[in-house]
C-alpha cells in the first residue's frame, strides 16, 4: 500500500470539521435531535484527533487515498439527514463500549482497526458500499453475493462493516460463519477427493495441467472409456455369475471389472442407472445417503466399495453418466456401454 | 474496484460438468449461510434507533464471512475459489 498522502489526511480533517459544524447547525434546526447532533460533533472531533496519529498507528491498514476521499465525499450528504444523526449517536455509545476494548478480545481480529478509527472508517465505508453493491449487481443474486464476498475478501476496509454491531453478537456470528464455511469447505474436499475424475479430469493430487483450462480437458478426459472395448460379457466373465432365467445374479464387483463392464452388468441386473447416478452424487456431495446406506442399497446388485477409490470411481462415473445420457437419448457418442446389444 | 485476479484465474482441479454441480451446491449453501448471519445481525441488541436495514446487515454479514474465511482458511480457500468460478 502506498504511504498516506499528508495532504489527503489534512483535507480529510477539514472535511470532518465541516461535517461537525454542519451537524451542529442541523441540531439547532431539528427539534429533538440536538442531543444526538452534539454527540455527533463530539465524536467527529474525537475522530479527527484519532486521525492525526493515523500513519504511525496503522501504517499498513490505512484506507487507500481514493477510498478515504470517496468516503468523506459520501459522508457529507449522509450527515444531512436525521436518521444518520441518530446513527452517530449510536456510534458514540459504541465508542464508549469500545474504550474497554471489546473487539480486542476477539481472536483473529487483531489486525483490524478498533475503536473510533474503525467507526469513522465504517461510516465512510458505509457511504461507499451502496454504489459498490449496485455496481456489483449482476444478472442474479448468486453472482452478486459471490462478487461481494470476493470483494470483501480482498478489500480490508469492508471488514469494518460489522463493527457497528454488538461485539458478543459479532463473535457469535463469526463462530456461525466459520462453522458454515467449514461445512462448505468439507463438501468441496469430499467432492475433490472423490469426484475430481468424474469426467476424467485431473486427479486430486493437486497437480494442475500446465496451461489447460477445464473446458479444454474434455476431449482427453473421456479416453478411459472410449479406449475400452464394449464387452458383450458382463462382469469380466465371472464364472459364478449366473445370468440365466430365474437365477439370481451375484452382485458384480465393480472394482474387478472395467467401468464399462460394470455399468453393463448393473443394467443387466435391473439397476436403475439414473437413480444410482443420483445416489452416488448425493453421497459425494452431501454424504446423504451415507457410505453404508449406499453400499447396502445396492448390495444385491453390486459391490460399490469403489466409492472409496477416487480414480476407479471417476472412471466408473464417466461410464455411468454416459449410459444415463444414452438412455435419455442424448448420448454424446456411439461408444456408450448402453449402446451395446 | 477489483476482484482478485488470482482467484478468478485459478485453475481448479475439476472439469466443467462436475465443477458446475459442486459450484451450484456451494453457492446454495453459501447464500443460506449469508442469510443466517444476516438474520443474526438483524437481532443486534445494541441498536437503539430504527430497525436495521436488511441490505446493510447483509453486506456486513458478507464482510464477516470474508473475515471468517480469511482467518480460518486463507483468502484463497477452496470456498473462495469455487465461488470465484461463477465470476469467470
Amino acid at each position: 500500500m502506498p504511504p498516506i498522502n499528508p495532504l489527503l489526511v489534512k483535507s480529510g480533517l477539514q472535511a470532518l470539521n465541516r461535517i461537525g459544524q454542519q451537524a451542529g447547525k442541523l441540531a439547532t434546526s431539528a427539534p429533538g435531535l440536538a442531543e444526538k447532533a452534539t454527540g455527533a460533533a463530539r465524536l467527529a472531533a474525537k475522530q479527527m484527533s484519532g486521525l492525526s496519529g493515523l500513519a504511525e498507528r496503522l501504517p499498513s491498514k490505512l484506507p487507500s487515498a481514493a477510498t478515504l476521499q470517496s468516503g468523506i465525499a459520501g459522508l457529507r450528504p449522509r450527515l444531512q439527514n436525521a436518521s444518520l444523526l441518530g446513527k452517530m449517536g449510536r456510534l458514540g455509545q459504541a465508542a464508549q463500549m469500545g474504550s474497554t476494548g471489546p473487539m480486542g478480545s476477539m481472536p483473529n481480529l487483531g489486525h483490524l482497526p478498533t475503536g473510533q478509527f474503525g467507526q469513522i472508517r465504517d461510516a465512510a465505508q458505509s457511504a461507499l458500499h451502496r454504489p459498490m453493491a449496485a455496481a456489483l449487481k449482476g444478472s442474479d443474486r448468486a453472482s452478486r453475493v459471490a462478487g461481494e464476498f470476493l470483494q470483501a475478501l480482498h478489500d480490508i476496509e469492508s471488514n469494518a462493516l460489522y463493527q457497528n454491531f454488538a461485539p458478543p453478537l459479532v463473535a457469535q456470528m463469526l463462530g456461525e460463519a466459520r462453522t458454515g464455511l467449514q461445512s462448505i469447505h468439507d463438501m468441496i474436499q469430499r467432492f475433490q477427493s472423490g469426484l475430481a475424475g468424474l469426467s476424467g479430469g485431473p486427479k486430486p493430487s493437486g497437480q494442475k495441467p500446465p496451461t489447460q483450462k477445464p473446458t479444454t480437458e474434455k476431449p482427453t478426459t473421456e479416453k478411459p472409456t472410449a479406449e475400452k472395448p464394449t464387452p458383450q460379457q458382463p462382469a469380466a466373465a465371472r464364472p459364478s455369475a449366473p445370468l440365466g432365467l430365474g437365477a439370481k445374479p451375484e452382485p458384480v464387483s465393480l472394482s474387478k471389472s472395467t467401468a464399462a463392464e460394470g455399468v453393463q452388468s448393473l443394467r443387466e441386473r435391473g439397476v436403475d442407472l439414473k437413480a444410482l447416478q443420483q445416489d452416488m452424487r448425493n453421497y459425494k456431495l452431501f454424504a446423504q445417503p451415507t457410505h453404508d446406506e449406499l453400499l447396502d442399497k445396492y448390495k444385491d446388485q453390486a459391490d460399490l466399495s469403489i466409492v472409496d477409490d477416487g480414480p476407479k470411481l471417476g472412471r466408473f462415473m464417466v461410464a455411468l453418466n454416459r449410459a444415463v445420457l444414452a438412455d435419455a437419448g442424448t448420448a454424446p457418442s456411439a461408444t456408450t456401454p448402453s449402446s451395446a446389444p | 474496484m477489483r476482484l482478485n485476479t488470482d482467484l478468478r484465474d485459478a485453475d481448479l482441479p475439476f472439469d466443467d460438468a462436475s465443477f458446475d454441480d459442486l459450484q451450484s451446491e456451494a453457492m446454495r449453501r453459501f447464500e443460506a449461510l449469508v442469510d443466517r448471519v444476516t438474520d443474526g445481525l438483524m437481532n443486534d441488541p445494541v441498536d437503539n434507533g430504527p430497525a436495521h436495514d436488511r441490505e446493510a446487515c447483509r453486506l456486513a454479514a458478507i464482510a464477516l464471512l470474508a473475515e471468517a474465511n480469511r482467518s480460518a482458511f486463507g483468502a484463497d480457500s477452496p470456498v473462495a475459489q469455487v465461488l470465484a468460478g461463477r465470476q469467470r
